[in-house]
């Protein structure tokens, strides 16, 4: 656990040390500001604000910002040769992934409370639906742990942090397009089960309208869990040779 | 001009065999899978996998060697193993969550949950009941919406009203029977002893005020058309009509008439 512990803090250190990080807050929080206010705007006296929309949009935001900040967390070590010392170093590849994935979801985490506070100015206005901001956030929350997990094999698995950050844009593209790609083909049932396997088809009717279904929790977190564990054996497949 | 030659070695041949090979095999195995049986595709995938694995250990059988006893490979054989077993598990724990159906309303108004007023119109259904949906794979998002609520009503009528779906496109006679126009439409019926529908008492949800309101609206609607009770005014006193047995009226609605007729009992 110290050695997750260290890793983690390690790269949390990295993260709000680097310009890259900052620039992806930046973009992040400049997007769902204009989104935010837009969205008030045409609210007001026609309908109740949409309490998911900074989630809404992070849904998709995601496939392009996981990439960015998962590319270098193995792919920079392996590169420079420092992952070799890691792996030398009185602590498991377990810890290292772990330490590693939890440092950038809680960076993640920081950047998604800042744009809660967007609700909090919504209180000083109106009556917002705080349990259905909740519900998405809660949402938004786990499914961005997903797609960070899902960069963190594609960083593992190159030397390169562009080509890993192209793979997991790519991959994550895809789990995001099969929803739409579900609506095409031939029967409901295969519909379903397309639109079972995407992170969008988790989200965009049950955290993003106000519900919170175990269904989805399960569904985030085994993709995370899965997404580590390949990780993990890709790290401890660097001893093999 | 200089006259380069072009060597190919074994190595070069035994590389590209074992790709064609392990390529072949895959798309073979896993064609297999998908379609159940052994088809021309497959059998030349197959063959063409052996036929690749046969030359690549015939033309570099140390690397050949290596592969099969290598610990590399070992390993990697046990990795992808675990990493299976761990998505089974995985799947197996999602689709227990999924038959639980345990989720939570969020919403401030408890926008996703039957109200009280529609809690006392379940309690006033007695004849079983079909909530018909029609849904094509271009509309399985608002299905899955739709059925958050549908399967409520499900439950909470202890199994009176059931609920189906259709794909218009895969029923046509079911499409053309229903006078289906739009994508997502939901129809409620009655269902006879016999299990059919009764086509007569069939009722189009309307869609104007959230799936909830519009879908008890329709119930009620429904429950009313079953029997009503009038009262008339004799003499001075207003007099329930239980006083003069079968004085009841009853209002029946046909299915292509969008305005109730009533018919003395």
């Amino acid at each position: 656990m110290s050695g997750t512990w260290y890793i983690f803090r390690r790269e949390v250190i990295q993260y709000l040390t680097s310009p890259l990080a900052y620039t992806v807050a930046f973009a992040i929080l400049v997007i769902t500001g204009f989104l935010f206010v837009g969205d008030l705007t045409t609210a007001l006296t026609t309908r109740p604000v949409n309490a998911a929309v900074v989630p809404s949009f992070l849904a998709f935001g995601m496939v392009v910002f996981a990439p960015i900040l998962t590319m270098r967390l193995l792919a920079e070590e392996s590169r420079e040769g420092t992952l070799e010392l890691l792996l030398t170093a009185p602590i498991s590849d377990t810890q290292i992934v772990l330490g590693k994935f939890l440092g950038a979801w809680f960076y993640y985490t920081i950047v998604l409370m800042i744009t809660f506070s967007y609700q909090i100015i919504l209180l000083t206005i109106t009556r917002p639906d705080l349990g259905h901001a909740i519900s998405a956030y809660l949402g938004i929350w786990l499914y961005g742990g997903a797609t960070l997990a899902v960069g963190m094999i594609f960083s593992a698995l190159s030397e390169n942090q562009i080509v890993a950050a192209f793979l997991t844009f790519a991959t994550l593209l895809l789990l995001w397009f099969a929803e739409y790609a579900a609506q095409i083909v031939g029967t409901v049932e295969l519909a379903q089960i397309i639109r079972q396997l995407t992170l969008g088809g988790h989200f965009s009717s049950s955290f993003g309208v106000g519900i919170v279904r175990l269904e989805d929790i399960v569904y985030y977190a085994g993709i995370m869990v899965v997404a580590l564990f390949i990780a993990i054996r890709m790290v401890e497949s660097q001893r093999w040779r | 001009m200089r006259n380069e030659n072009i060597v190919i070695t074994r190595y070069q041949i035994g590389l590209i065999a074992s790709i064609v090979g392990a390529g072949g095999l895959i798309l073979g195995i896993v064609g297999l899978l998908w379609q159940g049986s052994f088809t021309t595709f497959i059998i030349s995938a197959l063959i063409v996998g052996g036929l690749g694995t046969v030359l690549w250990a015939l033309m570099t059988p140390s690397e050949f060697r290596a592969f099969i006893q290598g610990r590399q490979v070992r390993q990697s054989i046990t990795s992808v193993f675990a990493a299976l077993l761990l998505l089974g598990i995985v799947i197996l724990a999602y689709g227990l969550a999924q038959r639980a159906v345990i989720s939570m309303d969020m919403t401030i108004d408890n926008q996703y949950t039957l109200s009280d007023t529609t809690r006392q119109i379940l309690r006033r259904v007695t004849r079983p009941m079909q909530i018909t949906g029609f849904y094509s794979p271009r509309g399985v998002a608002f299905r899955e919406i739709d059925d958050q609520f549908w399967r409520q009503y499900e439950e909470e009528s202890g199994g009176l009203i059931t609920r189906r779906y259709v794909d218009p496109d895969v029923e046509p006679g079911l499409r053309s029977q229903f006078q289906v126009v739009n994508e997502g439409e939901v129809f409620l019926s009655f269902v006879n002893p016999d299990g059919s529908l009764d086509m007569p008492s069939t009722q189009i949800v309307p869609r104007e005020n959230g799936q909830e309101r519009d879908m008890s609206q329709t119930i009620s609607r429904m429950l009313i058309a079953g029997s009503v009770t009038v009262y008339f005014e004799v003499g001075p006193k207003t007099q329930p009509s239980r006083a003069f047995p079968g004085s009841t009226w009853e209002f029946s609605k046909a299915a292509s008439s969008p305005y109730p007729s009533a018919c003395p009992n």
